[in-house]
């Protein structure tokens, strides 16, 4: 058998306490939803240590900051912020969710049943200002997260996209600790790249390059979850397995 | 039709000396090969820090080893990167010049600007610039060769007045190409008068419009050297077997192999959004997400050249009949194939699939 870069993380660094229910929901639009999405580069071997078994590292290793912000919804006004890691269920990339914050009940509900995101209630914003895009948690006086993008571009013509890597949550499926996988549709309406900058992360990883900033703004589609992934089982054995 | 190998020269871990050496060697015994059996062409790609997919960040250096291994296939760049971050088109005509001399004449120029973040990442390379930069490179690289002394004043190169040494053996200069990934690419070639190298593995009918908007436009190219050269050479990959269900197999196994490589990569497109990287590179393209929303229902590209030699022959005729002038082949992926297994493919197509398009062969033993 060949050697494979796989991830060497018990995941034990995952929170899996949220139950998650394969039973189908209905997909939902939410309309004009900022989606503020920062790419930077991390440790290989900060990033090993962090990925399950079963998954696969991005090279080079990655994490991305993700803020969703919407004005209005279905279910009110929120604003959801995570960190996640680069990774390969199979040969796509994903995202493992290390940390998430919302700042509503109804949010950290609906992402929870959904796709099992596992959402702290903090104080979560997102701003759009003259000269730069900027996220921030607070957990009571602590800054927990803190990104902004500036020296903004728009994208034009055929690049008037972003290409976001789906988000995967450690949950309880069942009897089992495995990940869900997030799926969602983007119609864009504007976006915009610049230069990212993360100024204060707690979680257990810390960002060295920064990639790339963007800011998006778009009809989000939020689809039915169709995958889990076993956090044990390496991708090529099987380990995502469609939800039936 | 005229037939090629095409290398990247992927590695299994662990990366020791012995491992890669054995890649590089296996490698040019097969070009060594292929030469004798009346291969047209070698060609070699340039990555840098992509672990495991490819090894070959110094083309110039396993395409000297093979020219002086071999006699008559053409030795091809595929492509050298034209992006200032990773080299000066100085050094570029520099090295092909030299190899030109070396190999008697027959290197074949294919230029590009890469597609992953490792790449233009690790050298800090202005990604929004690289297609305007490649662009330049192609100009002013046939001069350097063609113009005894050259000097020029641009947006991302200049240089006063040199020699630039030494000049190629070719008359005017070897021949040059485009890497063609992105749709729209194609054109881009021969509107620059340049050969297309489609590296973007589709079907055979999904190409045919493509060909022919390509030959439809280089009839009123302004070429950026001294000739034109409006050839269609299209990457592929390829496993032979008496037993066409064993081939298929097999050639299943090479692209898993080789879609489980590129998919650590990180590639442009999914890290920077830029305008000038809308579609996904060869790498993205060749990994089918088997979690898409449409997965299953895309057939698998039907122009692949695995299987028994009346498999190949028909494959093969269905490409010629769609335009294109030589099919260049992957055949092997991180040594997943055991190099003698390798090399009885390459018997059994020598044997029993090149003599069907032998007036092409001959047509290349003769240069042409």
């Amino acid at each position: 058998m060949p050697e494979f870069l796989y991830g060497s993380g018990d995941g034990s660094a995952l929170s899996v306490s949220r139950s998650f229910s394969t039973s189908q929901k209905q997909a939902v639009t939410f309309e004009n939803v900022d989606v503020f999405y920062s790419l930077f580069e991390v440790k290989m071997e900060q990033a090993l240590k962090l990925i399950p078994t079963g998954l696969h590292p991005s090279i080079p290793a990655v994490m991305g900051v993700t803020f969703w912000h919407a004005k209005q919804s279905p279910i009110g006004a929120f604003t959801v912020a995570f960190v996640a890691l680069s990774c390969r269920t199979g040969i796509k990339p994903r995202h493992l969710v290390l940390k998430a914050y919302c700042d509503s009940e109804r949010a950290k509900e609906f992402f929870g049943e959904r796709y099992g995101f596992e959402c702290e209630v903090a104080a979560v914003f997102f701003e759009e200002r003259y000269d730069r895009f900027y996220g921030l948690v607070k957990q009571g006086e602590e800054t927990v997260l803190e990104s902004e993008t500036t020296e903004a571009m728009p994208l034009v013509g055929a690049g008037v996209a972003v290409k976001y890597s789906p988000p995967l949550n450690a949950a309880k499926v069942g009897p089992e600790n495995l990940l869900v996988q997030f799926e969602g549709g983007y119609d864009f309406k504007r976006a915009a790249r610049g230069k990212a900058a993360l100024k204060n992360s707690a979680g257990p990883i810390q960002a060295t390059t920064p990639i790339s900033g963007t800011h998006a703004l778009c009809d989000m589609h939020f689809l039915p979850a169709r995958f889990t992934v076993d956090i044990k089982i390496p991708a090529e054995a099987g380990g995502a397995k469609k939800i039936t | 039709m005229k037939f090629g190998l095409f290398y990247e020269l992927s590695t299994p871990r662990p990366f020791t000396a012995e491992n890669q050496l054995a890649v590089y060697e296996n490698a040019i015994t097969q070009c060594k090969y292929a030469d004798e059996i009346g291969f047209n062409s070698v060609w070699c790609v340039e990555h840098h820090f992509l672990e495991e997919y490819s090894h070959s960040s110094c083309p110039d250096m396993f395409l000297t080893a093979v020219a002086r291994e071999t006699k008559n296939v053409r030795v091809g760049f595929g492509i050298g990167t034209c992006v200032p971050a990773m080299h000066s088109p100085i050094r570029w005509a520099e090295k092909a010049a030299f190899l030109d001399l070396l190999s008697g004449g027959r290197v074949e120029f294919g230029t590009g600007r890469s597609s992953t973040w490792n790449e233009l990442g690790g050298f800090n390379a202005n990604i929004d610039d690289t297609k305007k930069s490649w662009d330049e490179y192609c100009r002013v690289i046939p001069q350097m060769w063609m113009q005894e002394r050259f000097s020029y004043e641009g947006t991302y190169f200049s240089m006063p007045e040199r020699n630039i040494l030494p000049k190629p053996m070719q008359d005017p200069h070897p021949p040059m190409w485009v890497a063609v990934t992105a749709p729209g690419t194609e054109l881009d070639a021969a509107d620059r008068g340049m050969g297309a190298l489609i590296l973007s593995i589709a079907d055979v009918d999904r190409n045919v419009e493509r060909f022919a908007q390509y030959r439809e436009r280089i009839k009123t190219c302004n070429p950026v050297g001294g000739f034109v050269n409006d050839q269609i050479a299209v990457a592929n990959w390829m496993y032979c077997h008496s037993d066409d269900a064993y081939a298929k197999e097999k050639g299943n196994e090479l692209i898993g192999t080789f879609g489980y490589m590129a998919g650590q990569t990180v590639e442009i497109s999914e890290a920077y959004p830029a305008n000038n990287y809308s579609a996904l590179g060869l790498l993205g393209s060749l990994r089918p997400d088997p979690n898409a929303p449409d997965a299953g229902k895309k057939p698998p590209a039907s122009g692949l050249c695995f299987g028994d030699p009346k498999t190949l022959i028909d494959t093969i005729q269905r490409w010629s009949d769609a335009g294109a002038d030589q099919l260049i082949f992957m055949i092997q992926a991180r040594e997943h194939i055991p190099q003698e297994e390798v090399m009885a493919s390459l018997k059994l197509f020598g044997e029993q699939v090149l003599p069907h398009f032998a007036d092409d062969t001959a047509q290349i033993a003769s240069g042409g």
